[in-house]
């Protein structure tokens, strides 16, 4: 074993961190070093120095000044039983809303399809449209592949770049 | 008719209870009650007075916020000093300063035992009161790398065990051993010469 694995073994049997079977076999080793038995010494001592010896220490700051942000931040955030009803009632909004909203969305896409399909004279087995100038939807329709594919975009030079391209 | 309430004789819990639904006034007697302790801690870890005072008043609003989550495992106080740590160690995160090593933390894993520890007889700090082996202890920790000084409070003050110290600091245990083991020998050190300072080894 390594000097410094040793002495981090022993911080550990000091720390109580080694299992029975390994400070069992680490004593019996610290026994026969008088370098490890001070060692273990040391470190028990400092552990004891500091844990025992926390400095207490004051606020430097008037109670009720320092007391008067608390309550400010509290009352703004309402009571504590009031915040977690609050937060509590808007994960299950939204836990419920969530599926509801996206399947709203799925919908809404498909009936705005239809009308607003451009002609692009060519015909293939699957289809590449852009719904709307305003709205940034793509979709791609291949029946071949039994697929559909919706791309929202919020940057419609990109798209006008790709049907361009598409085009050519 | 309802008399006033004398929230300074009631109950740590049931003062907890009254704050869970609402009632601002049991709260602020915790406040009152405790709000040193965390200052100490933030300041045991920040060093600076206005960020130890900030962080412990953010340690409160986020108690209040979060108290519905006290069941009473622990006491109030070590739930507080739990949230007031977290909340240095992400202002240390934050300030980048936990994640830099030290050219000092680079060069712990070096040299042999005896330069490593050293053997020093601390006998005669028997000889200083609490108050002053406190002063001795707080400077000596002042003088440490924030990561060995967050390792040690976290150790010795919070009571953590090493793999839940790696997990807070996001390092390995090994590394929290290192650092544990560099610190106190720091500390040794400079206990060590406090001592000598006041005349009590030579």
């Amino acid at each position: 074993m390594k000097e410094n694995e040793i002495e981090l073994k022993i911080q550990a049997l000091v720390d109580g961190e080694l299992t029975k079977f390994e400070a069992g076999k680490l004593r019996d080793r610290i026994k026969n070093d008088i370098r490890l038995q001070i060692l273990h010494e040391r470190l028990m001592q400092m552990k004891d120095l500091i844990s025992k010896h926390e400095m207490p220490r004051v606020l430097p700051e008037s109670s009720a000044f320092y007391w008067s942000k608390i309550a400010q931040e509290i009352e703004v955030g309402g009571s504590a039983a009031q915040s977690s009803a609050q937060s509590l009632g808007m994960k299950w909004v939204f836990r419920r809303l969530a599926p509801v909203l996206g399947v709203a969305c799925v919908a809404l896409l498909i009936t705005l399809q239809g009308p607003n399909l451009p002609d692009l004279g060519i015909v293939l087995d699957h289809n590449h449209e852009l719904l709307t100038d305003e709205i940034d939807v793509m979709t791609f329709n291949s029946a071949d592949d039994s697929m559909s594919v919706v791309w929202i975009d919020y940057s419609m030079d990109i798209q006008k770049d790709y049907m361009e391209l598409w085009l050519d | 008719m309802k008399g006033k309430l004398d929230y300074s004789s009631l109950d740590e819990s049931i003062l907890v209870d009254h704050a869970k639904s609402g009632d601002t006034q049991s709260f602020e007697e915790l406040v009152s009650r405790y709000r040193d302790r965390v200052y100490a801690r933030a300041f045991s870890i920040m060093r600076n007075e206005d960020l130890a005072i900030g962080l412990s008043q953010n340690a409160w609003i986020k108690a209040w916020q979060r108290l519905e989550q006290f069941h009473g495992d622990a006491s109030f106080v070590t739930w507080l000093n739990r949230i007031i740590t977290n909340l240095c160690l992400d202002e240390l995160r934050r300030q980048k300063r936990l994640k830099t090593d030290s050219i000092e933390e680079i060069q712990e894993d070096t040299g042999p035992v005896e330069n490593r520890m050293e053997i020093r007889d601390f006998d005669p700090i028997a000889k200083l009161n609490q108050q002053e082996l406190r002063e001795r202890i707080d400077d000596a920790m002042d003088k440490l790398s924030v990561n060995h000084r967050t390792v040690l409070l976290l150790y010795e003050y919070e009571q953590l065990e090493y793999k839940q110290i790696a997990d807070q600091m996001d390092t390995t245990i090994g590394t929290v051993m290192s650092r544990l083991f560099y610190a106190r020998k720091k500390m040794a050190s400079l206990l060590g010469e406090a001592l000598k300072k006041d005349g009590l080894i030579e």
